[in-house]
């Protein structure tokens, strides 16, 4: 599960350059639950480090500031590969899923 | 920077610091993760220990998303970073203020001190070679050997500061004991 949580972090960091805590409300508002901050950050230094998102930090009025994260080009192209695979995967596994039961 | 965090809270951060750095964590990364932390915290107003776990687990999640391997024990660390000369320095300075509080006590006493030596003779060379050895060390801190600072992403400042709390307590403590090496000396002389 964890591949797709990457997955869905990188389809909102897609809608324009985000920060974790907005990237956290989006996928609970999407009914993924609530994903804690121990899970999210690293998966965003992943994507980082593969080049998939870049990141810089923006000053908060009062607060410690934020780091948002964009898409590159390189995470646009992965976004497409990934999603595709993913669809192709939940098709077979609902096909098989619900593919009539044969008796032994 | 105007935002502070809760003495829990920042203990929490120094624990994930040192975890961090034991996992051979870059210091430039460990910047960004507790950079991340305070931001969150900040955001969310949630305690660390709910939003990112205990900081040893959260270390190694950081480590295994970053791809660092993870070294070898934190003593094996310790040792191999340790070189001769730091042995015999550590040496040196144990038995240079061993004879300084001797040398002190002798001197409050109104006696000789090791080796029947003259106390302040004993007292002032301990001295000499303790201020030697401080100023050694004191340089080498500064030189900023420490070429893998932990960097603050936001104002490229280095996190892991030295107070001068810290300062006041590495010299003031020595200094009292000094101290009360004369004064012990001179009460149980007389």
């Amino acid at each position: 599960m964890r591949g797709v949580l990457s997955l869905c972090v990188l389809r909102v960091v897609a809608d324009g350059p985000t920060y974790g805590y907005a990237i956290a409300g989006r996928l609970a508002d999407a009914g993924l639950g609530a994903v804690k901050g121990g899970t999210l950050y690293p998966i965003l230094a992943r994507l980082e480090a593969d080049g998939l998102v870049t990141s810089s930090w923006e000053a908060g009025e009062a607060g410690p500031g934020r780091k948002f994260f964009t898409l590159t080009g390189a995470g646009a192209t992965a976004l497409g590969e990934r999603t595709e695979q993913w669809h192709a995967f939940t098709q077979r596994a609902a096909a098989l899923l619900s593919s009539p039961h044969v008796p032994a | 920077m105007e935002y502070r965090l809760t003495t829990t809270d920042q203990a929490w951060c120094d624990d994930l610091l040192l975890a961090l750095r034991v996992r051979d964590v870059p210091g430039a990364r460990i910047g960004e993760v507790l950079a991340e932390v305070q931001s969150h915290l900040a955001e969310t107003g949630e305690e660390p220990r709910d939003a990112f776990g205990a900081p040893r687990e959260y270390a190694d999640q950081v480590a295994a998303a970053l791809g660092v391997s993870a070294p070898d024990g934190v003593w094996r660390q310790l040792v191999r970073g340790l070189s001769w000369r730091d042995l015999a320095g550590a040496a040196v300075i144990g038995v240079a203020t061993y004879l300084l509080a001797d040398g002190l006590w002798s001197l409050g006493a109104g006696e000789s001190a090791v080796f029947g030596l003259p106390s302040w003779l004993v007292a002032l060379a301990a001295l000499l070679v303790l201020g030697v050895a401080t100023a050694r060390i004191v340089t080498a801190a500064r030189s900023g050997r420490d070429d893998d600072a932990v960097i603050d992403p936001r104002t490229g400042a280095d996190m892991v500061g030295f107070p001068r709390s810290a300062v006041a307590l590495l010299v003031g403590v020595p200094l009292l004991s000094l101290a009360a090496m004369l004064v012990g000396g001179y009460l149980v002389g007389w």
